[in-house]
């Protein structure tokens, strides 16, 4: 006994949408939509639990209809996917169609994409007189959940690298007193690397992959990787964290701030955190922290009282 | 007794008769009680699941008291994806999120809330099925090989997809060389750990002395960071004054005594 097809059954009945008893809203021949597969992509941010796909609107425009379809997906939020074919396409005709990216940097793909199948047209065209638009109610003509696939968390789209801002000796001026601790600056040195990429050892590096468990292990050991010490050491063992990152002209370090002999460290060989200088007999010693000026002067009073006793 | 019948059955209703997503083979019937799922439980499946392979089938059904969960697994594995729901709150719409192992999404499974029901009078265990017995027609597996780069795990378990991050901290280094290199140096930073000692939330930078002014002279510290106050000249043997040190401290003095 002759069966009809896949397609041909669909002509008569709800799917690709869910079947209801009855839909709020325009009327939708059974025969104009039937198959349809949507693949949510990885920007989408789409749930099964919670987000669903619908038909949202059907426009006839200069002889081609216009299937418009939404989702409630926060990453697809505004972004409607169009079907076009022509008013008189033939039956089973497949269309595709992809939205815009989520924005145009870094070659993203569409935030949602799909095919749909159009069966006889003949009572859609019945139904839409040229140049009109069909409207149906949000989230009614929904289709079936095994017809979207969701591309979540399905791949690595690219590779950014940055640093944490380095912890400079002494802040920019205007930043004084505003240096968070919890609010560090992420300064981005690559933006967007796709393909074969690479890990290399730098200075005291050291890569392991381990090809059984799928595993890069990175330790720091000293002397490895890199033993080219030139860039390390032209600036007080700073590198830069991205290209022509400015360095102290005089010391050459990255951070800023004195080197270690640019600072007084000990007073005649007294050093400490703080170095007490005590006045002895016939000195006066005083001293002034607004102006750090540490004023030493004979006690001439102390000195003639010595002499004349 | 009327003898109509529909013609064109709706998808849902046309699959409750056939073991459709199952394969035509398959019994459904687990292994150790001989349970049956039914063929008519599930209308529908899409089965994306990252990396599987031939052979799709539901591997294992663990009946608890507030959690079932279904176990699909593959040729290679036994553990490829799951669906789990609390049968004292299924969900309306019986849809079943399959999520795989690193909690990606990997495809559907189509039910009702009734009929996701039958599962709660299952005894509290996990019962088993062969690959033959639960198989999934072909039709609802996508192919979702895993070619490239699918996720970068760390070392906590989570799962990286998307746009990643490398971001170096706390003295390492990562930079791009050439093209399609990352290179990672690890030189350490030097004002890091005085960062992390502050006792408050800010660094607070250091003012060091650097310079000594006398006169208008600035001087500043030896190759060895000392400073070197003297009293005119070392050898002058004319001037009371003198500079030593003394208990850790500085002194400055004067020296003679009473002529008479």
């Amino acid at each position: 006994m002759p069966r009809t097809g896949f397609l041909n059954d669909n002509e008569y009945r709800a799917y690709p949408f869910v079947h209801k008893t009855s839909y709020a809203g325009a009327a939708l021949p059974l025969s104009a939509v039937v198959d349809a597969g949507i693949i949510m992509g990885i920007d989408s941010e789409f749930d099964h639990a919670a987000h669903s796909v619908w038909l949202s609107t059907i426009a006839r425009v200069n002889n081609t209809f216009q299937f418009t379809f939404a989702t409630d997906a926060p990453g697809a939020d505004g972004l409607l996917l169009m079907f076009v074919c022509g008013a008189n396409a033939d039956e089973w005709t497949t269309i595709t169609a992809e939205s815009d990216p989520v924005n145009a940097v870094c070659d993203r793909p569409p935030v949602w994409e799909g095919f749909l199948v159009v069966g006889d047209l003949t009572a859609l065209r019945a139904a839409v007189a040229n140049n009109t638009t069909v409207t149906f109610p949000t989230k009614v003509r929904v289709l079936e959940p095994g017809r979207v696939q969701s591309l979540v968390k399905s791949y690595v789209h690219a590779i950014n690298v940055g640093n944490y801002s380095r912890i400079m000796a002494l802040p920019p001026e205007a930043c004084q007193n505003e240096v968070p601790d919890t609010e560090r600056t992420v300064i981005i040195n690559a933006f967007c690397m796709q393909g074969d990429i690479r890990l290399k050892e730098g200075y005291n590096c050291r890569i392991k992959q381990t090809d059984r468990n799928n595993e890069l292990s990175f330790t720091a050991d000293v002397n490895s990787g890199d033993t080219d010490n030139t860039e390390l050491c032209d600036h007080g063992g700073e590198i830069p964290l991205y290209p022509d990152e400015p360095f102290d002209a005089t010391t050459g370090f990255y951070s800023g701030g004195p080197a270690c002999n640019e600072v007084i460290s000990t007073l005649n060989g007294v050093g400490g955190a703080n170095v007490n200088i005590i006045a002895g007999t016939g000195i006066k010693i005083t001293a002034n922290a607004e102006t750090h000026t540490v004023t030493i002067a004979p006690a001439t009073n102390n000195l003639v009282g010595n002499c004349s006793t | 007794m009327s003898d109509a019948r529909i013609l064109y059955p709706q998808f849902r209703d046309e699959q409750e008769d056939s073991r459709y997503p199952f394969a035509d083979s398959a019994t459904l019937v687990s292994a150790e009680r001989k349970l049956d799922i039914g063929r008519d439980t599930f209308f529908d499946a899409s089965i994306y699941a990252v990396g599987a392979s031939k052979g799709v089938y539901i591997s294992s059904i663990t009946v608890a008291a507030t959690e079932i969960t279904i176990q699909l697994g593959d040729s290679s594995t036994k553990k490829l994806a799951a669906a789990t729901f609390n049968p004292l709150n299924i969900p309306d719409n019986g849809v079943l999120d399959l999520i795989d192992i690193y909690g990606r999404p990997a495809g559907t499974l189509l039910s009702t809330a009734f009929l996701l029901a039958r599962f709660s009078a299952w005894p509290l265990e996990t019962h088993t099925f062969t690959a033959t017995t639960t198989a999934f027609v072909a039709s609802v597996v996508i192919p979702a090989q895993a070619p490239g780069l699918r996720g970068v795990q760390c070392a906590a378990g989570d799962l990286l997809t998307g746009d990643v991050w490398l971001i170096g901290d706390r003295g390492i280094v990562l930079r791009k060389e050439g093209d399609d290199t990352i290179r990672v140096d690890i030189v350490g930073e030097p004002l890091f750990a005085r960062h992390v000692c502050e006792p408050v939330g800010k660094f607070t930078p250091k003012t060091f002395l650097q310079t000594i002014t006398a006169n208008g002279i600035s001087c500043g510290p030896d190759a060895y960071g000392n400073f070197v106050l003297t009293a005119t000249g070392h050898a002058a043997d004319d001037t009371v004054l003198r500079v030593y040190t003394q208990d850790g401290n500085l002194k400055i003095d004067t020296v003679g005594r009473k002529v008479v």
